[in-house]
């Protein structure tokens, strides 16, 4: 499933809604997560917004302004062997995985306390 | 064929239905959650229970979430081999957490067992699907 917004459905209902200034801030946010089992990250983060109650560009703004830098990170180094680790700062996580470039991609994001 | 053909459409019509509703109810665990995340904050070197749960949520319910939107899922074998992996109780934060909570988060140890039902539902779905696959030469 292409993340082309003509022919991507789940990107097109995503950006339903939204401003040309709000859909260019949620699409280089897109960039910084990983599909995981879904068809793609559009597909995903519709989900976890629904799942979550959160408007989209609030839960991905959210994972993108987490700070790494002080955060406990789980393996310290490299991955578990389901290919995740965790950033963990105060009440809020990161889990991520590489990409298929090495690149670390967040999979999900949460809040302890939501 | 038809038979099976109409087992599989139940099948599918079920997992969306139980998916549904384990997105419905996600909200409803939050006052348990903040409770947990206090009592289960996680160690150094392990994930939290609330991380481990996280992730078994999204990589199940990404499954499940495919046959619901497509009919089937992307790298179909890869898909299976997963989800006989992502046992829910075979985790040990899991498994640790649900025999530790003993019913004092009953909506959250209700929703283990609800997700780790989907997950079989969603692999006895694609097993059914593989079953009417073309043997290829």
């Amino acid at each position: 499933m292409t993340d082309d917004p003509f022919t991507d459905p789940y990107l097109n209902e995503l950006l339903k809604g939204y401003r040309d200034a709000e859909i260019a801030e949620l699409q280089q946010y897109l960039l910084e997560w990983e599909a995981g089992t879904y068809n793609n990250v559009a597909h995903s983060v519709i989900h976890y917004a629904e799942r979550k109650q959160f408007d989209p560009l609030k839960y991905l703004r959210k994972a993108h302004n987490f700070s790494k830098k002080g955060a406990k990170r789980v393996p310290i180094s490299g991955y578990r062997s389901d290919g995740s680790a965790v950033y963990r700062k105060e009440n809020e996580f990161l889990i991520v995985r590489q990409d298929q470039y090495g690149v670390e991609k967040i999979v999900t994001y949460g809040i302890n306390e939501e | 064929m038809a038979q099976v053909q109409d087992h599989l459409k139940v099948q599918r019509d079920y997992t969306i239905q139980l998916l549904n509703q384990l997105t419905a109810e996600y909200p409803t665990l939050k006052a348990e959650m903040k409770q947990i995340s206090g009592q289960y904050p996680g160690v150094d070197d392990e994930f939290a229970f609330l991380e481990e749960f996280e992730l078994l949520i999204v990589s199940i319910s990404g499954y499940a979430k495919q046959i619901q939107a497509t009919g089937s899922v992307r790298q179909f074998d890869a898909a299976i081999a997963h989800l006989q992996q992502l046992q829910v109780f075979a985790n040990s934060t899991i498994a640790q957490f649900y025999r530790g909570a003993s019913g004092q988060y009953p909506k959250v140890q209700s929703y283990l067992q609800l997700l780790d039902y989907l997950r079989l539902l969603t692999l006895e779905y694609l097993q059914m699907q593989q079953t009417m696959r073309p043997i290829s030469a």
